[in-house]
């Protein structure tokens, strides 16, 4: 009942106008009746008038309480206000502009940022229930089968492995990754295909045709939104499947984990082993069901875990117990932790700036609001209580932070825009960046406590006893000893707060620029320009020995000499002897281009690591594997991980790595795989003596046998994984088995490598028509991509930081000049009575630098509490770096003194007379 | 009117008013106007009601929803706003009136214990 009847009278602010019209209308009518009774009894019109009146009373008093009974008092109160703070603001265009852009520059930055946080992490996915979702990798599937069968901690499970796959019949060959799923899979997630159907239970059968629903990314890109791709036929892995549905956007992408990034889905077909055969592993989603938690089901699986390996402790070594390890893939599953943190540091940094934005529009109000002692005497004296008086600054500093807001959200819908161009190559979801309900909510919130923040401290300052306390007070003694000491007091804690902040925000950007600086200048023990990589996969027919080069490659590269002949290689020719002669025509051809200096081929390319081993034990890791040494006992790789790549002769050549010691393969080594090459610090750590025919390997079978690889020559290290990997870790490099069906090409030019581009894949596609030639990049690209996360936070760290720097800039200069102009009287005073300039100067730099100091005292504390959290994102730096710290500290000492010399100087120069008569 | 009717004239009791309305209206809608005269008329003369304190009365009463006001004609050809008694300030008045009625038993018992 009561809610109805506010909100009646929320109903009555809107009609008010009318109502007041119409109660007076009222009243007239009222009073005419009355009049005309008493003219009927007799009396004169005058008499009959003023009667009337009589009998009515106050005629303002009765409107006045009949409207009181209306509405909500306070709430009128509040727009009377509003109105009151629209004509001030409006009064002062240049302090408002000033204040409003502040703002709008703090709230704008966080509602970018926010609107980041929000695409990335915070949307749901469209997956149904998506908060309800948890995936389990690299579980051996009759685990998998035992879970399905034994845990009650979920709803619905799905299977699903991923591969990568070479795809033919779009616009290009094409290499995605894929996924292999069980029926369950599509009904689980809960998306509709956007064409087709979905994988039913009878695609997963054995022996059924083969079919495969694709993304909306491989769709579009490489069947170019064909309308009738269902049931178009395509070679996948040189396989023909026919495409069954497309899924819609967003549901390949966003998510680190297994069902992610496919570009195809095809069934999973799995017969079950007749024992515990482990066999390749897999990985599984699995909705919660209600009321079961995370660790719950983590606890489950465990004891499921630890049924199996003491059922079969053959097949079940110990080392592979608990490595499935469950984790949400819902919410927060999906964006790696990486991600997450550099977003709150991110988050953390702007909400700094607009910290920083509101103690500086704070501070202009303080000093307004000086000026306005006598305003605010007068509504005083005339009846306003302190509590309305502060009400009144609260609801100008609303309106400031409202139009701030709302300048702030035109300047965020710019900054969103900049982000995503700027944003790191493959960032997950960076489309799904955008200004939704979730964000003008924040923006709603942040807004407000803007408006609380800018406004406490005039209103405090406004409502402390001495200030505007009596109209004489206000208006003659505007510059009293006591007020003005208060006044000030409240300024260099402004100053203080403000400097304070600065150096917080400026070092965590001056901290990553240096970071990044430092991570440009990293030698990466290759010679990255002038290198051109591509990734080549051969087509079966030229590793069968069925493409032969033809003079014009638009001709069918299938082209047989004779079909006795096409026969008679056939029987010669394996697969491998016909990928190797494929891979050496190819290398030979680009060798013999113009502007080619090397060529070499390699496993992997550069800066992409290598088949790691490690010492810890995954599952399908050949038993025994580690490293071993010929002459020493036992595994010596007991912590850390060594990398191994295969290459051919040239290899480091084409990359610039230095050969230190013993030889480069030779094509020879290419047949034989008991040579190795290995890194400066591999050989440092493992191998004492020289190491130059010392014998290595990086497994041992049950018998304790070992395949033994000499070592043939030594190489520099490489930062094999990436840039801003810390240290190169050891590394091992074995010949290139020339008869793999792929690989990567690396070639160093003497010219633009893009330009020859075009010349290599001619060359390609001479040898082999159905080759998929993919991730052509230079290695300066390479490493730039690979730098591109920490560029990115940089950029918006250090932009952040020389915001919170300009900030300041404005800021302390806004203040401090006030103050001095609030003192040009007193420092008239001073003069006339026979100060030096210099002495005053001197006293005011003083008190800049007491403010300077507490503020960068103050800020260096705060900065090395939280600088500890830019800790993984800096590359070779401290997070407490001196040379920054101290750096930024001369910095703002410096800025401050500025600000405080400037206005001072000023004030000295004007006549001691002039100064005087100075209000 | 002379200053020794108006010294007989007697204020009303806080809150007395908003019942002494919706009494006036149980028998039918009225202005304002005929609100004033009819409450002095029943009362012989004896309430005092100032006009002007009817209406903020009136528009409490509408807020609470016991009474609605609609524009209407007088029997003068006049327009004036006529009040009419809901539903709700029926009961409203059921409960007002007898809280009256035990609150006068109370204390003409208090000031007449002697006479029962």
């Amino acid at each position: 009942m009561s809610w109805k009847r506010q909100f009646a009278k929320l109903g009555n602010l809107f009609t008010r106008g009318r109502r007041t019209a119409d109660l007076d209308d009222e009243i007239r009518s009222h009073l005419r009746m009355e009049e005309q009774e008493n003219l009927e009894s007799g009396m004169t019109p005058e008499e009959a008038h003023y009667a009337a009146l009589r009998r009515f009373g106050n005629v303002t008093l009765a409107q006045e309480r009949s409207r009181e009974m209306w509405g909500w008092n306070s709430l009128e109160a509040l727009l009377q206000d509003l109105r009151y703070g629209l004509r001030q603001l409006g009064r002062n265009p240049g302090f408002t502009a000033v204040a409003v852009l502040t703002l709008a520059l703090g709230i704008g930055a966080n509602t970018a940022i926010f609107s980041a946080v929000n695409g990335i992490w915070l949307e749901p996915l469209i997956y149904a229930r998506s908060s309800r979702l948890v995936t389990a990798d690299l579980l051996p599937i009759p685990e998998i089968q035992a879970i399905q069968k034994q845990s009650t901690a979920f709803e619905r499970m799905a299977i699903y492995q991923k591969h990568s796959c070479l795809v033919l019949g779009g616009a290009v060959p094409v290499r995605t990754a894929n996924s292999y799923v069980s029926d369950d899979f599509f009904p689980l997630l809960g998306v509709k295909p956007l064409l087709g159907r979905p994988i039913l239970p009878g695609d997963t059968q054995p022996g059924n045709a083969l079919v495969a629903v694709i993304s909306y990314r491989l769709w579009m890109d490489e069947f170019g939104d064909d309308p009738h791709i269902v049931g178009r036929s395509v070679s996948v892995d040189h396989k023909p499947f026919t495409v069954i549905g497309v899924m819609p956007k967003g549901f390949d992408l966003g998510v680190t984990w297994g069902g992610g990034n496919s570009g195809l889905w095809m069934p999973f077909v799995y017969s079950p082993p007749d024992s515990m055969n482990l066999g390749p592993t897999s990985s599984f989603v699995a909705r919660l069901k209600k009321g079961v938690t995370l660790s719950q089901a983590k606890a489950q699986l465990e004891a499921i875990s630890a049924r199996l390996a003491a059922e079969y402790p053959n097949q079940y070594p110990k080392a592979l117990r608990g490595y499935g390890r469950i984790v949400t893939a819902g919410v927060s599953g999906r964006t790696d932790p990486g991600v997450r943190l550099a977003l709150l540091i991110l988050l953390g940094a702007v909400g700094f700036i607009l910290l920083m934005a509101c103690v500086n529009v704070a501070s202009l109000l303080v000093a307004r609001s000086w000026t306005r002692q006598r305003e605010l005497a007068i509504r005083k004296a005339l009846g306003a209580s302190r509590l309305r008086i502060v009400r009144q600054l609260l609801s100008e500093s609303l309106l400031l932070a409202v139009s701030g807001g709302t300048l702030g959200l035109f300047f965020s819908a710019w900054g969103i825009r900049l982000l995503q161009v700027i944003a790191p190559p493959y960032t997950p979801r960076v489309d799904h960046i955008r200004l939704d309900g979730n964000v003008l909510w924040f923006t709603m919130g942040i807004t407000l406590l803007a408006a609380v923040l800018v406004g406490l401290a005039p209103a405090m300052h406004a409502s402390s006893r001495r200030v505007g306390g009596t109209l004489e007070g206000g208006l003659v003694g505007a510059f009293a000893g006591a007020e003005m000491r208060q006044s000030h007091r409240f300024r260099s804690a402004l100053v203080i707060l403000e400097v304070a902040l600065a150096v917080i925000v400026v070092t965590g950007g001056a901290l990553m620029a240096r970071s990044f600086y430092k991570l440009m200048s990293v030698n990466t023990g290759v010679r990255a320009d002038h290198v051109l990589t591509m990734h080549v996969q051969l087509s079966d027919l030229a590793c069968n020995g069925l493409s032969f080069p033809t003079r014009n490659p638009k001709e069918s590269a299938v082209r047989p000499r004779s079909t006795a002949q096409a026969n008679q290689l056939q029987k010669q020719i394996t697969p491998a002897a016909g990928c190797a002669l494929a891979n050496e025509d190819i290398l030979d051809g680009i060798r013999s281009l113009a502007g080619v200096q090397r060529a070499a081929c390699a496993g992997m390319g550069p800066l992409q690591g290598g088949v790691v081993t490690t010492s810890v034990r995954y599952p399908g890791a050949p038993s025994g594997m580690g490293l071993y040494v010929e002459g020493q006992q036992g595994n010596q790789l007991t912590s850390g991980a060594i990398e191994g790549r295969s290459v051919t002769p040239g290899f480091f050549a084409a990359l610039g790595i230095r050969l230190l010691k013993g030889r480069d393969f030779v094509l020879a080594d290419l047949n034989h795989s008991d040579v190795a090459i290995v890194s400066e610090g591999f050989a440092r750590k493992y191998i004492p003596g020289n190491p130059l025919r010392k014998r290595f390997s990086i497994a041992e079978d049950e018998k304790g046998h070992h395949r033994w690889m000499e070592i043939v020559g030594v190489v520099n290290d490489v930062r094999d994984r990436a840039v801003h990997e810390s240290t190169p870790g050891p590394a091992y490099y074995t010949p290139f088995f020339f008869g793999d069906n792929w690989g990567e090409i690396i070639v160093r030019t003497s010219t633009n490598p893009m330009v020859i581009v075009h010349a290599i894949e001619r060359v390609v596609r001479f040898v082999d028509a159905d080759a998929a030639i993919t991730h052509i990049e230079t290695l300066d690209q390479i490493i730039a991509d690979s730098a591109a996360e920490p560029k990115f936070q940089t950029v918006l760290l250090a932009s952040f930081g020389a915001l919170g720097f300009l900030l300041a800039v404005i800021g302390v200069y806004g203040v401090v000049s006030y103050s001095a102009v609030q003192r040009t009287h007193e420092i008239g005073v001073r003069i006339a009575l026979g100060a030096k300039r210099g002495d005053i100067l001197r006293m005011v730099l003083r008190e800049g630098m007491l403010l300077a100091g507490i503020g960068i005292t103050a800020g260096i504390s705060g900065a090395l509490a939280l600088t500890r959290f830019l800790r993984s994102l800096l590359f070779e730096i401290t997070p407490t770096d001196p040379p920054t710290f101290i750096g930024v500290s001369v910095i703002l000492t410096a800025v401050v003194l500025l600000a405080s010399y400037i206005p001072a100087r000023r004030a000295t120069k004007v006549d001691p007379m002039v100064a005087l008569r100075h209000e | 009117m002379g200053k020794r009717q108006s010294r007989d004239r007697i204020e009303l009791v806080y809150g007395s008013l908003d019942m002494l309305i919706l009494r006036t209206l149980r028998w039918g809608p009225t202005h304002g106007h005929g609100i004033a005269k009819s409450i002095e008329r029943l009362s012989e003369e004896t309430l005092k009601v100032e006009h002007g304190s009817l209406y903020p009365a009136l528009q409490r009463l509408q807020q609470e929803g016991w009474i609605t006001a609609q524009w209407g004609v007088s029997k003068n050809k006049q327009r004036a706003k006529y009040y009419r008694l809901t539903a709700a300030g029926r009961k409203q008045l059921v409960a007002e009136t007898s809280r009256w009625e035990r609150f006068v038993r109370a204390v003409t018992g208090v000031l007449r214990p002697a006479e029962e």
